[in-house]
């Protein structure tokens, strides 16, 4: 019994000593046969299990086509969709954040879907978002399924009580607003959430400001201009001023309780606070952010959807990958995302909004904010960068470091990428 | 102490028939230890070629790799900030940790060496935490250091009147609570090893140290310290060793998205910035050569344990 | 004087023990008690709801009712109870088999004369010095070239070959005297008789201390599961207990769910290193004191 173990283990190795680290190519045309497409959906099971409602309904008209979709989280997708490129297997179809299209295209993961028909995704699209999601050379390896902008949420009543008859209109009111609230007893006035004390709160302030990353083209880094500066002691006096919590918080817990009256958050928040907090029903609403000293101005941003490499049926997934922009495939996930994650999807066809599961006020605020929002650098190196970015920004606040010195590293720094 | 064969003066003829012998003698040993060498060499040996290969190359992971030579060593030890700022957080976490951890091991060892009853429930309740997975402790000190009131640190900050801290994202917290916690799960190994210690110093020691006059102080100083001195080596070694390949702490607890080092890197150490190097930025032979400096670094720290070369030399 | 001494050690253990108190409460707890400032140090109305929620309908969402651990992964059949199932399979099958091919070396390494064992022995020690994260990349390359992601195969069959078992059962042979070995020779016994019928019984104390040190350590694998896991269906239990709190990261509402999940992880090797605490601490004393 034991000889046999040990010829299944020499084997075992022989084999693997006779592996080596290349791979084959994968055809480009549809292999023959129904399809079965397996879909990474970077988020929660929730929103696993909405996509596989559409999914299902895809079925209906395309019975040759199965697609299961799987959650995968942020935390290690990223890496688990790199593991999956390098090993051409796992799934077919990926979701992800904006740049990993471009990132994992560029090293050969992912399909560039100009081969197939996106031409109508790409007229529906917010030409701010395609931007984002277009290599330099033109290639689209995975086109926007959601958009995800921020919203100014607040509590009236707190605001009144403070003294503050309306939502902040620009920065000067914003930070007159925390201080009176402040002074009426709420512990934490305001409250920011998604990327809490990263670069993307901290670019909706470059851009109020007038600053940019890079210039159009990506052929220059500005992010060291003066603009930036203002930007950035704006941003960082939030956390040494005005009592920004450094860390990320529940805003809907804590607009319930009152601890709360300001929140610049997530869009896709706005779904779940009336169902997890009844209390809280009527007593919140939105407004697009204060605006800078060069006007209006956020980031949005969202997840790509596109087709790995390796898949053996690249053209059933780049029609599923389509099909998601239909009437169709919004309705059920705009139903099904509400239901059952509490969270709003806003797609990225702009126009229908409309449809969305929100208030008026919520419905305004986001369509005001759609005209004036930018997506997230395509420039090369900006995802290695933007973490870079991020902890120069945190010594301005935690070690008091000097707003232009560390632009100036971070300039460096990008520079450095950007070849 | 092993079965060598003796070696009286023979013929050469004689010898070589010996030579032979002992040959066909050893062909079942060899099929004994096939097995083990063949997955050692298939997951281990080989793996670690490649491994060396990928850190002369700039792979990363679909592409073929590309001979860059020493450019990645070169980069990582004279350009790298981040990786500067990953090595000093783990010399500084280890350091603390170790001779933490070392300390509070013999500290328990010495009040809880006993068979009674309360020592073992002590000894037990210690060792709890090695026993205990990894990813569930680290979920649990993440809910413990909450930055918001309702986590347990910062309630118990709020009986002395204190304000809530964000426990997480502040920097300056990073590495202590990355030692308290590694004192926490690492002590009581280190305390078993240390009352194994502790028993096999012969009591007549004490006795003759008793009837001369010593101090608990001295009896401890002189006596229990010296006859200790293997074992603590060991218990340091072991304990730098896994100081330094620390990852679930920092992957679990201080991870920010962007980033896996946390706020500012606070919490970045060597193998949190491979596996963020490799995994997240596909720099897989940038990783390897992080990996390899890695080992280096250990590997001139093992060194030093004796405990190896004697183990070697015994054979 | 050493009982004085005592006293601040068993304020430590209370500390020691405080993180699993917290987890053990905040798993009975109802999900508006998790965020409730200040926290209640006893739940004060202790429910099963964590583990299994009888009024969640994941069609209709309502206020503060989270899906239990055993309502999450519809698509895993078992859910939570299949993880538990892979990891035992993987941690029974690796124990048993790298100990059997452990004690093998380590037999022909102490207790036969190979030309070329002290050059065998040599590598294994100093490849314990390496840290095994070097050879992660490389692995995974193999484990994908042999198609074995996402398989037990992936699991087990990289994890056999373990040099701290082949080493500590090296060091423990060698206190088994070579006389015995020479006497069953003497007596026309061959070598894997001997063994398995001479060495192996002998050895007992050490292969129970190995086995419990690789059954915990399979049961708590973390990072190679992670990376070669690529469906649901085959993660172990601390790859599902991080995806868990990664879908969920930020969401305090969902902490009950994760504290259970928690609990039960860690429950079965607490009772497994109770019941064979004496084992276990004689094999940590062994590794430490020998050699």
């Amino acid at each position: 019994m034991h000889r046999r173990m040990f010829a299944t283990a020499a084997a075992v190795v022989l084999l693997a000593a006779g592996c080596t680290t290349g791979g084959t190519d994968t055809p480009q045309q549809d292999a023959a046969g129904p399809a079965e497409l397996l879909f990474w959906n970077t988020g929660s099971d929730e929103q696993a299990a909405s996509l596989q409602v559409a999914a299902d309904r895809y079925k209906e008209t395309h019975p040759d086509v199965t697609v299961k979709v799987q959650a995968i989280s942020w935390d290690d997708g990223h890496a688990k969709v790199l593991t999956a490129a390098t090993s051409k297997s796992g799934p077919d179809i990926i979701s992800g954040g904006l740049s990993w299209g471009i990132e994992f295209g560029e090293l050969g993961g992912m399909i560039d879907l100009n081969a197939y028909d996106i031409a109508q995704a790409k007229q529906q699209t917010r030409p701010e978002l395609w931007n984002s999601i277009t290599s330099t050379d033109g290639a689209v390896y995975g086109i926007p399924m959601d958009m995800v902008l921020y919203v100014f949420y607040y509590r009236p009543d707190l605001l009144e009580a403070a003294g503050v008859t309306k939502a902040p209109a620009t920065w000067e009111e914003l930070f007159a607003a925390v201080e009176k609230v402040k002074a009426s007893g709420v512990v934490t006035p305001l409250v920011e959430e998604w990327g809490t004390f990263e670069w993307l709160p901290w670019f909706n302030y470059l851009k109020q400001a007038g600053g940019a990353l890079y210039s159009d083209d990506c052929s220059q880094v500005t992010i060291s201009s003066d603009q930036a500066v203002l930007a950035t002691t704006t941003w960082a006096d939030q956390y040494r001023k005005y009592g920004v919590p450094k860390a990320t918080v529940d805003v809907g817990n804590g607009l319930a309780k009152g601890e709360y009256a300001m929140a610049i958050g997530a869009s896709y928040l706005a779904g779940g606070f009336d169902a997890a907090h009844p209390e809280l029903k009527g007593k919140w609403q939105t407004a697009p952010l204060p605006v800078g000293p060069a006007g209006a101005g956020s980031f949005v941003g969202g997840k790509i959807v596109g087709a790995m490499a390796h898949t053996r049926f690249p053209q059933a997934a780049a029609d599923f990958v389509t099909w998601l922009y239909t009437d169709e495939a919004v309705e059920i996930l705009q139903r099904e995302v509400f239901t059952r994650g509490g969270e709003l999807y806003i797609s990225p066809r702009p126009e229908l909004l409309d449809k969305a599961n929100a208030s008026d006020n919520l419905r305004q605020t986001l369509k005001a904010t759609l005209n004036t929002v930018t997506g997230p650098p395509n420039c090369k190196g900006w995802e290695t960068s933007g973490s870079e970015v991020s902890k120069r920004l945190q010594a301005v606040v935690n070690d008091g470091k000097d707003p232009k010195a560390a632009l100036d590293e971070a300039a460096t720094i990008m520079q450095d990428n950007l070849r | 102490m092993t079965a060598v064969i003796t070696k009286p003066a023979t013929p050469a003829r004689n010898h070589r028939a010996r030579q032979v012998a002992r040959w066909r003698r050893a062909v079942p040993g060899y099929f004994m230890l096939l097995p083990f060498v063949a997955l050692f060499c298939g997951f281990l040996v080989w793996p670690l070629l490649n491994s060396l290969y990928f850190a002369f190359t700039d792979f990363n992971g679909v592409k073929p790799p590309g001979w860059v030579g020493g450019e990645n060593f070169a980069r990582l030890w004279t350009e790298d900030t981040r990786f500067r700022k990953a090595l000093l957080n783990s010399l500084i976490y280890v350091a603390c940790a170790v001779t933490l951890s070392t300390a509070a091991s013999l500290a328990l060892a010495l009040a809880f060496r006993g068979t009674s009853w309360q020592d073992r429930i002590m000894r037990t309740i210690f060792f709890l935490p090695s026993v205990t997975s990894t990813i569930a402790v680290m979920l649990i000190w993440r809910w413990i250091f909450s930055g918001e009131r309702f986590g347990l640190a910062n309630t118990v900050l709020s009986w002395f009147g204190a304000e809530p801290v964000s426990w997480l994202s502040t920097p300056r917290w990073t590495i202590p609570l990355l030692v308290l916690m590694a004192v926490w799960g690492g002590c009581g190994y280190g305390m078993v090893i240390f009352v194994s210690g502790l028993n096999a110093i012969p009591e007549e020691f004490y006795e003759a140290a008793r009837l001369d006059g010593a101090t608990l102080w001295q009896q401890f100083r002189y006596i229990t310290l010296p006859q200790l001195g293997p074992v603590t080596t060991y218990v340091v070694i072991t304990g730098l060793i896994g100081a330094f390949q620390v990852f679930e702490a920092v992957y679990i607890v201080f991870r920010a998205v962007s980033s896996v080092g946390g706020v500012q890197d606070s919490a970045l150490m060597l193998v949190p910035y491979l596996y963020d190097m490799g995994f997240t930025r596909f720099q897989l032979g940038y990783a390897s050569a992080i990996a390899w400096t890695l080992f280096l670094i250990i590997f001139v720290i093992s060194m030093i344990q004796l405990r190896f070369t004697r183990a070697v030399r015994e054979l | 004087m050493t009982r004085l001494l005592r006293i601040p050690l068993y304020l430590a253990a209370i500390t020691m023990l405080a993180p699993f108190y917290w987890m053990a409460t905040a798993a009975f707890k109802p999900v508006p008690e998790l965020t409730r400032n200040p926290p209640s140090f006893v739940p004060g109305d202790p429910t099963l709801d964590a583990f299994y929620e009888p009024a969640y309908d994941p069609a209709i969402r309502k206020d503060e009712i989270v899906p239990g651990l055993f309502q999450r992964w519809e698509d895993v059949p078992g859910g939570f109870l299949r993880f538990i199932g892979n990891s035992l399979l993987v941690a029974t099958t690796v124990t048993v088999l790298s100990l059997l091919i452990a004690a093998l070396a380590a037999y022909a390494l102490t207790k036969m004369d190979l030309p070329g064992r002290r050059v065998i022995f040599v590598v294994v020690v100093a490849s314990m010095m390496i840290p095994w994260q070097v050879t992660l990349v490389p692995n995974y390359l193999i484990v994908r070239n042999l198609e074995w992601l996402n398989t037990y195969q992936g699991y087990i069959v990289p994890a056999l070959a373990k040099a701290f078992v082949v080493f500590f059962l090296v060091q423990y042979m060698r206190a088994i005297p070579d006389d015995l070995v020479h006497a069953a020779r003497v007596d026309g016994a061959g070598e894997w008789r001997i063994w398995w019928r001479v060495v192996m019984p002998l050895m007992r104390p050490a292969l129970a201390a190995m086995a419990i040190f690789v059954v915990l350590a399979e049961w708590n694998n973390f990072l190679w599961p992670l990376i070669i896991v690529q469906d649901d269906t085959m993660a172990n239990v601390p790859v599902a207990l991080s995806r868990l709190n990664a879908s969920q990261a930020f969401n305090p509402q969902h902490m009950g769910v994760i504290m259970a999940a928690s609990l039960l992880t860690s429950l079965p090797t607490v009772i497994f290193f109770l019941a064979f605490q004496k084992h276990f601490t004689r094999g940590i004393a062994l590794s430490g004191i020998k050699g």
